[in-house]
């Protein structure tokens, strides 16, 4: 019986008010999307919709949402612009506030706000304008704030469920064709089973150590290895990794990954492969820095930063290669971008070792780990948003133009549209004024520093492959004669254009002033 | 090891009864039982309906909806029994959270009415 947890022998009074007024405040952010994709659901329900074409049909319904997430997003931004005092718990240590899961958040906020915005023109096209779409967004960035923001290993399974729920919804939005149904299946099928393996690694984790509750694990991992149960922590450890492996689309885990990306609307492709990313980089970071670089008074934390550094760096060699290789002979932009994506997972893997190692070889005073995986975020969840939003206006009625040939001629046809477009992609291959180059860059220059040369020089051969097909787009788009299939490209409208021109022109301002966001990576990084 | 599973001894004990049980009276029932084979014997069901066709077809999706709405009053009245059980000394907090649960679930019914949940055609 004395091997049984202390939570289940003694019977801890509860106190009949467990949720105060500031757990609520620290959350508001939250409470705000949830409360504007509720009202924005049940208003949806009781609007007539008056049949006139070629109009935005539900203007208030588009207004109110984007409203919701830039309210959010502002709080957010107040929060990260106040002095910074450290770590705060709320709801009893459930969740965990600091710089940066807020910068974290403000990135997912960020994402949704874009897709919102660049969605009102796809969803009208196509006659696909519910409130269940603005709600499923608001929804899933609600939950994907409290994954990021999660210190209890049951939160943060909670959260993550409730955020997986509602994009295998949002994939199979358009639910009469029929590759949209089957990328949802798919994604939702594989991603049950990866949520099996998290749940039992988890589970584990809690076993070996006595705790779901993060700080209580750092604890435990740094009172040494008398109480640990070494297998079983590596045994959940690597549950857990390929949990979120499935979720951030590592190479052996990431089959579901370019059919669910191919089947969904353009726009909901780029808001899972920004958010979704970003909140899973975001725990998977914080993990990895809590068991790969707890200095622990056995030989328990030399042994799980040894296990960590060779599984993760396996993974990132194995989905860089992977991602750009089978990038090279994709025929559909939108598969393309879905192999890129796995490609840039494997980048932001050597991220988030190089910040173990950093971590491990003991910080500076005053800065923090990961603000590389940070940095590299932050233009990549720009140029995601920003080319998939600019994918949505290729197609014939409500047709998706998808493979390269037919964006031939498209420079002509659309020279606005077609420029975004070019800025985007030399900004994802990583050529030098872009800031996907200064990502990269700093990727690849602490991954050096840390003396990981197979990580960086694997990293940067493959980027040199990506040029390639980053490049065929542009090639396609300037320089092939438009033959007899025209790309019939719809012209953004207001929001539409918005949505594009800020996207473009943040990615423009990230290239050319670098120094002033690699500050603030730095002081939001994980502390 | 052996001091940790000690305490699932008696579960060990009780499966092995249970399997025991069950694996042995329906061997005794084939071996000793008389054997009758006739129709009626054969068919589905020896008394009531008879079977229209295989129960293997596809059947609505209407009835999954079915099935889900149950689930949303289900769990209301998981949730409610137990408040109402410690209602007093719970007092208005108690209150003020069962309202608000509520009303999340009101705001399901509502969606669900309005969506057209509730019409079978």
């Amino acid at each position: 019986m004395q091997n049984l947890p202390a939570i289940l022998l003694e019977s801890s009074p509860v106190s009949l008010n467990p949720v105060t007024s500031t757990d609520l405040l620290a959350i508001l952010p939250v409470l705000i999307l949830l409360g504007t994709g509720a009202v924005v659901l049940v208003m949806d329900l009781f609007q007539s919709v008056p049949a006139g074409e070629g109009e935005t049909r539900k203007p208030v319904l588009h207004f109110l949402s984007i409203l919701g997430a830039v309210i959010a997003g502002a709080q957010i931004c107040g929060a990260l612009a106040a002095p910074d005092t450290g770590a705060t718990s709320f709801f009893r240590d459930a969740l965990r506030i600091d710089k940066f899961s807020l910068a974290m958040s403000l990135l997912i906020v960020l994402g949704a706000a874009f897709s919102l915005l660049g969605a009102a023109d796809t969803l009208r096209r196509r006659g696909l304008e519910h409130g269940e779409f603005h709600a499923l967004i608001l929804f899933s960035a609600a939950s994907m704030i409290l994954f990021t923001q999660s210190a209890s290993l049951i939160m943060a399974f909670l959260s993550l469920e409730t955020l997986s729920m509602s994009v295998y919804v949002l994939t199979a939005y358009t639910r009469e064709e029929k590759r949209s149904n089957e990328g949802a299946l798919k994604y939702f099928i594989l991603g049950s089973l990866s949520t099996g393996f998290l749940l039992l690694g988890l589970v584990f984790i809690y076993g070996a150590t006595r705790s779901t509750n993060l700080v209580e694990i750092e604890a435990a991992l740094r009172g040494g290895g008398a109480n640990l149960d070494s297998p079983l922590l590596l045994c959940g450890l690597a549950l857990t990794l390929i949990g979120l492996s499935f979720k951030i689309g590592a190479f052996p885990f990431h089959s579901w990954l370019p059919d669910a990306y191919e089947g969904a609307l353009s726009i909901v492709t780029g808001f899972m492969a920004v958010t979704v990313k970003v909140a899973s980089f975001a725990v998977l970071l914080r993990l990895a820095l809590l068991f790969g670089s707890t200095p622990s008074a056995g030989t328990i934390g030399a042994e799980l930063h040894a296990s960590l550094t060779a599984a993760l760096s396996t993974l990132a060699v194995l989905t860089m290669v992977f991602g750009n290789v089978v990038a090279l002979v994709q025929r559909s932009l939108k598969r393309m971008l879905a192999y890129s994506a796995i490609a840039h997972t494997g980048y932001l893997l050597v991220g988030v070792i190089t910040a173990m190692e950093a971590k491990r070889s003991g910080l500076a005073a005053g800065t923090g780990a990961g603000q590389a995986v940070l940095f590299y975020l932050f233009p990549y969840a720009l140029m995601t948003l920003g080319a998939f939003t600019c994918m949505s206006y290729l197609g014939r009625g409500t047709e998706d133009c998808e493979s390269l040939e037919s964006y031939r001629g498209l420079g002509r046809q659309q020279p606005v549209l077609a420029l975004g477009i070019l800025l985007l992609m030399i900004s994802f291959a990583g050529i030098p004024p872009t800031a996907g180059f200064w990502g990269k860059l700093l990727i690849f220059r602490q991954a050096i520093d840390t003396g990981h040369w197979g990580l960086a020089l694997t990293g940067i051969v493959t980027s040199v492959v990506s040029v390639y097909y980053y490049l065929s787009v542009v090639v396609n788009m300037y320089m092939q004669p438009g033959g007899e299939n025209e790309p019939l490209s719809t012209e953004p409208r207001t929001c539409g254009k918005l949505a594009i021109l800020l996207t473009v022109g943040a990615v423009a301002i990230v290239g050319l002033l670098p120094d002033t966001f690699f500050r603030l990576s730095m002081a939001y990084s994980l502390r | 090891m052996e001091c940790t599973l000690r305490p699932y001894l008696p579960i060990a004990v009780y499966g092995a009864l249970v399997l025991g049980t069950g694996f042995s009276l329906t061997l005794a029932s084939s071996i000793f039982g008389p054997r009758v084979r006739r129709l009626e014997k054969e068919s589905t069901y020896e008394c009531g309906s008879l079977p229209l066709g295989s129960s293997r077809e596809r059947f609505s999706v209407k009835f999954y909806l079915v099935a889900i709405l149950f689930v949303l009053f289900d769990i209301e009245t998981v949730f409610l029994v137990p408040w109402a059980v410690v209602y007093r000394s719970m007092g208005l907090f108690g209150l003020l959270e069962m309202l608000a649960f509520m009303g999340i679930l009101l705001l399901g019914f509502v969606y669900a009415w309005k969506r057209g949940g509730f019409d079978w055609e």
